[in-house]
């Protein structure tokens, strides 16, 4: 399996186990429908929906987990209960490990320190100089660079409104994918469906006939775009805010996207200066080498 | 199942080829063979999949067909941008083609050539010979979408993009983006009814043979330079410049009235990407006396690989380029 994992298209690979699993449950509806001759909406026919549908939505998915990210921005009550946490386990490890050495230097003949055991000890002392107690700062928001603050405000309202909109495209979608459902079964109980092939294939129509109307719909269409703005709005705006919180930084050893941007961009530009005087280069010289002639 | 896809070998380019150019993302190839007309062919394939299809396998090959007709074969491959490219621009491929074009001019001593286009290599090609229209001696189009007020989920969608939005965050419009977006304009029947079909024929080395060959080259998406893309949403699908003739190329305005030479177009009846009204009007539109359209009852890419493409459609067409190629 991971060999073929390995050799196939990402998406082929993903799209084979997908319709494999499709077809275990529409075999078993298959069954349900060829016994009694008739069918209703069964669950399995979500999970039908889940195996086409789950391709095109694990992506917005992974955006929606840029929540943890824009939570890390706001380091409030639960991250100091955190640090609590954190501080209290590292001071009974602290104490079980001075326990231990007390009780081994009791039991134990004292061993020779090697060079190595010198330089730790000199290393942690050094490190020691930039212990500092510190609280993390309740006041960010008044520390962040000037355009940073409205890129984390924009940036989480276009998260809200991505959020809000991912809802109501998976539900379009789910509902369209129930309304072929519905009508598929209703065809079925007027008529007699003799082989899984032609059953499979009915279905098939039913699903591309909802959907292909459905995508082309005016309703559609405008929450796409809303969805999409959204996400992109989002994403534009959580790296601006980073970017910013880097650049602020003069510690910063990175240089940001949109710095790199600015550096292809002339370069680019450079680079159609340099043709266009090559080309006007060779027009001399051909117009050169004419007058000789 | 396991078993019998692991055994799938997939080795597209049938062909042999040389790299004659390359110049940071673009590559000008020329095809091995006997040459027995003299005017040569230049394949402008779209900046979008990989141009390989044109030569996918030995049974569904154009340019091994081509070759074989006696046809001086070369090929303009766009690469696979990086964010370094983003700020490429519709002018730098034409920029391109024109250097290509001008290379092999003087490589064959010819004044003029035939230019092939495929799909949005057509809108390229199209550009291209408006602006020159003395180095194209005959425009092939393939798929081409060049009215873009068309009516097809995909054309829909466009329209209801907003490319600026989607670039400034994440530069170049990656192929994995691309992938999911033509797979969602017909879910259904791309990502259901297709699988499906694979799971009907395993035991069917010759399908499994096709459907991977496929696969592996629908899914090798370059990304479109984020620069690119805005110009080719907005200029084209929002506005529909070329057909209008309001498209410009550096200032240089793009006149289709300016195509006086042989055309031919191929189209496929059921296109869900550049349907046949895409085409449709621009043959209208031009004044070239010597216009040919050739149809095929396909999908977009069914016109390039399919075997029965190949019996009909492709013999008409190579017929048709090889009486004006001396």
């Amino acid at each position: 399996m991971i060999e073929v994992y390995r050799k196939l298209p990402k998406e082929s690979f993903e799209l084979i186990l997908r319709n494999l699993a499709a077809r275990e449950y529409l075999k078993r509806i298959w069954e349900q429908y060829s016994t009694i001759g008739k069918l209703d909406y069964l669950e399995d026919f979500d999970k039908i929906f889940e195996e086409l549908f789950r391709f095109f939505l694990r992506p917005f998915e992974l955006i929606i987990f840029n929540e943890s990210v824009i939570r890390s921005i706001f380091p409030l009550q639960n991250l100091i209960t955190t640090r609590d946490v954190v501080s209290a386990y590292t001071d009974f490890v602290e104490s079980l490990t001075s326990h231990m050495r007390l009780t081994l230097q009791l039991l134990s003949q004292p061993v020779p320190k090697t060079p190595f055991d010198r330089f730790i000890e000199d290393w942690l002392d050094f490190a020691k100089k930039f212990e500092f107690q510190t609280a993390f700062p309740q006041d960010l928001p008044f520390a962040l660079p000037a355009d940073a603050k409205n890129y984390l405000i924009d940036c989480m309202k276009h998260w809200g409104e991505f959020v809000s909109d991912y809802e109501k495209y998976r539900e379009m979608l789910r509902k369209a994918f129930r309304r072929s459902i519905e009508n598929f079964c209703d065809f079925l109980s007027r008529s007699n469906v003799k082989s899984f092939d032609e059953f499979k294939n009915l279905l098939q129509d039913f699903l591309a006939k909802e959907f292909d109307v459905l995508l082309k719909s005016e309703e559609y269409l405008d929450l796409q775009q809303r969805l999409f703005d959204a996400l992109f709005d989002h994403i534009y705006c959580l790296r601006r805010f980073f970017e910013l919180m880097l650049e602020n930084n003069p510690a910063s050893p990175f240089a940001t996207v949109s710095q790199l941007d600015e550096a292809y961009k002339r370069i680019m530009d450079l680079r159609r200066k340099i043709a266009e005087l090559e080309k006007r280069l060779e027009a001399l010289e051909v117009r050169l080498h004419d007058r000789k002639d | 199942m396991i078993e019998k896809i692991r055994g799938v070998e997939v080795k597209p380019w049938s062909c042999d080829y040389e790299v004659v150019h390359e110049d940071w993302l673009f590559k000008l190839l020329h095809f091995k063979g006997e040459r027995k007309h003299r005017i040569p062919l230049l394949l402008v394939y779209a900046f979008i999949n990989r141009p390989y299809v044109l030569d996918l396998h030995e049974e569904v090959s154009v340019v091994r067909k081509l070759i074989a007709e006696g046809i001086d074969v070369w090929m303009i491959d766009w690469g696979y941008p990086k964010r370094a490219d983003k700020f490429f621009r519709i002018s730098d491929y034409i920029d391109y083609i024109d250097f290509c074009v001008e290379k092999i001019r003087k490589e064959r001593n010819v004044e003029a050539i035939t230019l092939h286009g495929y799909c949005l290599g057509s809108t390229l090609a199209v550009i291209y010979t408006s602006l020159y229209p003395e180095k194209v001696k005959n425009l092939v189009i393939q798929t081409p979408p060049i009215n873009f007020d068309t009516e097809n989920t995909l054309a829909l969608w466009a329209k209801h993009l907003n490319p600026r939005k989607i670039t400034r965050a994440v530069g170049n419009v990656s192929g994995e983006m691309l992938n999911i977006s033509f797979l969602l304009v017909d879910p259904v029947r791309l990502v259901f009814s297709k699988y499906q079909g694979l799971l009907d024929n395993l035991d069917d080395p010759k399908f499994l043979k096709e459907f991977f060959y496929m696969d592996f080259w629908i899914f090798d998406s370059p990304a479109i330079p984020g620069n690119v893309y805005d110009e080719f949403i907005e200029r084209w699908y929002h506005k529909n410049e070329l057909i209008k003739n309001e498209f410009d190329v550096n200032g240089r305005k793009v006149d289709l009235n300016r195509i006086t030479m042989p055309v031919l177009a191929l189209y496929a009846e059921r296109d869900h990407i550049t349907p046949p009204s895409s085409v449709i009007p621009f043959l209208e539109k031009i004044p070239s006396k010597d216009k040919k359209a050739l149809s095929v009852d396909k999908g977009h890419i069914g016109l390039t690989v399919s075997k029965s493409s190949h019996a009909k459609l492709w013999k008409e067409a190579i017929k048709w380029i090889v009486e004006r190629s001396d």
